[in-house]
This record gives structure tokens, sequence and C-alpha cells, in this order.
């Protein structure tokens, strides 16, 4: 374990984490395809927050991987719909962290318009890769405005949810010092 | 870097807003239907066409069956049956047809109207 370093030690956790919601979610009955909360995006935001881009690509794109390893759906048309959802959130990520940090306070976007960010483009991304490639069919498209809807209703969710989370949380500059000790 | 601590700045509010507008936008789009209307309907007596009526024409016409008179009103883009001399009245009860490739059919006077004209919503239709 000598190679790791601390932020690997971080992803992993974080990772775990996520993958454990991610499960749980994928358990849960859905009333349309596509339509889930999307909780694990909430240790995304908050990893975002904390700890940076990096750490959250990574947590993002590992909880993607390992989470389809888990429930059995890696490589299958599932995990196809569920990657091209995370890249596509996670690109828009970046884009929004690099407009905070060129940006001044009240134009900067917190967790919760990063959530609703996020969540849109998720669902944006995986629809386009769905009527591409598995039902190119016009009548998809009536599906669109609703998906759209729960994805933001539900992205301002998570993006409350990592906000109250992140509040709660103790500072990031204290917690290391203990762990430094 | 931005503040990970701060909550629901202007930003939040602008995005969320603009987002839920543009949802709005592809509703208003996708649900107007614009594409789906037909343009006209096609008035059948068996197999052979009696009657073309563009829908965006109010009319009433009255199609002789081979157990007399249906009548067919042409209304606000719509077309249904009004009256048919059959027992059932199941083409009456088929209602306003307005998109394309629709049908209604009175099977025992032998009518039917079919509406054709712009995008239709299925894929194919076989009698």
């Amino acid at each position: 374990m000598g190679g790791l370093s601390r932020q690997d030690a971080l992803i992993g956790w974080f990772t775990a984490l996520a993958v454990v919601i991610h499960v749980f979610e994928a358990g849960l009955p859905s009333p349309v395809p596509g339509v889930k909360p999307g909780l694990a995006n909430v240790i995304t935001l908050i990893v975002l927050a904390r700890h940076g881009l990096e750490a959250a690509v990574w947590v993002g794109a590992l909880r993607v991987l390992v989470g389809s390893l888990v429930i059995g759906t890696f490589l299958t048309p599932t995990f196809l719909l569920s990657a091209s959802g995370a890249a596509a959130s996670l690109a828009v990520l970046a884009l929004a962290w690099a407009w905070n940090a060129r940006m001044p306070a009240p134009l900067r976007l917190s967790v919760l318009g990063l959530g609703c960010l996020a969540a849109i483009s998720h669902m944006t991304a995986q629809f386009l890769v769905a009527w591409t490639l598995f039902v190119p069919h016009p009548g998809l498209l009536t599906l669109l405005p609703v998906l759209l809807l729960t994805a933001w209703v539900f992205g301002l969710c998570t993006g409350w949810l990592a906000a109250a989370i992140l509040q709660r949380l103790p500072p990031l500059a204290e917690r290391r010092d203990n762990l430094a000790a | 870097m931005a503040d990970p601590m701060a909550l629901r700045t202007p930003a939040d509010l602008v995005v969320a807003g603009t987002l839920l507008a543009a949802i709005a936008v592809s509703l208003v789009q996708i649900w107007g239907g614009a594409g789906a209307r037909a343009t006209h309907a096609i008035v059948y007596i068996g197999d052979t066409a009696h009657a073309e009526l563009p829908l965006d024409q109010p009319a009433r016409l009255s199609v002789p069956g081979r157990l007399g008179n249906s009548v067919i009103e042409v209304a606000d883009g719509a077309v249904h049956f009004v009256e048919s001399p059959c027992s059932h009245k199941l083409c009456l009860r088929a209602g306003q047809l307005r998109h394309a490739h629709e049908a209604a059919a009175c099977v025992p006077n032998r009518v039917s109207i079919a509406l054709r004209g712009g995008q239709s919503d299925y894929d194919g239709v076989n009698h």
C-alpha cells in the first residue's frame, strides 16, 4: 500500500460510497425507463466541492465502471447509457468548474446549480445515445420533455442534498491536520 | 477557486431557470403535435375512394352506404361520423380524428374514413 497517495485513498473511499448508492438505486423500481434519482451523483458533487475536479472525475467514472461490474451490466446497453451520461455530466461539470474559477462570487455556481446542470446533461446524453443507437424512432421524442423535467427536479434535489451534507462536514483543513498528525 | 460551501448563488437561479425554460420550450415543440396533424381525409365506400375532404375547411358530407347514408363532418381540423344507419354506432364512438393515419369505419354500412398527409405517428398501417 506504500504506493498509494492520500488522493488515491480519498478517491477509493468516495468511489466505494458512490458504488453502494449506485447499486442500491439500481434495485429501486422505476416508473419510466431512464428515470432514477441519481443519488450517487451527490457523492460526485461533494467530492467536486471539497477535493476538486480531478478527484470528482475519478470518482464519477470509477463509480459507473465498478457499479456496472457489481450489478452485472458491464458492456451492456445499460452500461453504455450510464457511461455516456456520466461522461457528459462530468464534461459539463468540468466546464462549470472552469467557469467558477474565472468568475466573481455572485456568478459562480454552487452545488445546487452544478447538480441541476449535471443531471440535465446526463439525461440529454443518455437520451441521444438511446435515440441514435437503440430506438431511432421519432416517437421516443415524446418522452424527452418528461425525462428532462424529472432530471431537472432530481438534479436540484441531489444538489440540495450535497449542499446540506457539505455544511455538516468538518472543514477540510482541520481534518487534513488531524490526519497528518 | 469557488467557495464550495456557498449556497444558492444568483447564477444557480439563472441556470436552473434557463434549463426549466428550455424544457418548457421542448415540451411545447414536441407535444404541440404540429407534425402529426393530418391534412385531409379520404372517405371510402367499400374499397373505392368516394371523396377527399381537406381538414382546414368545414364540411358536411352524406355518404350513401349499403344500409343508408352515413353523415361525416369536418370541423376545427378534425373529422368525425355524425350519423350512421348502423346499429352499434361504433363509427360515431371513434370520435374526432385529426392525426395522420388515424381511421374510423362503419363496417355494416361499408363506409370508412382514413386520414392522410403530415407526418404519421405510426410506422405502418395494415388494413
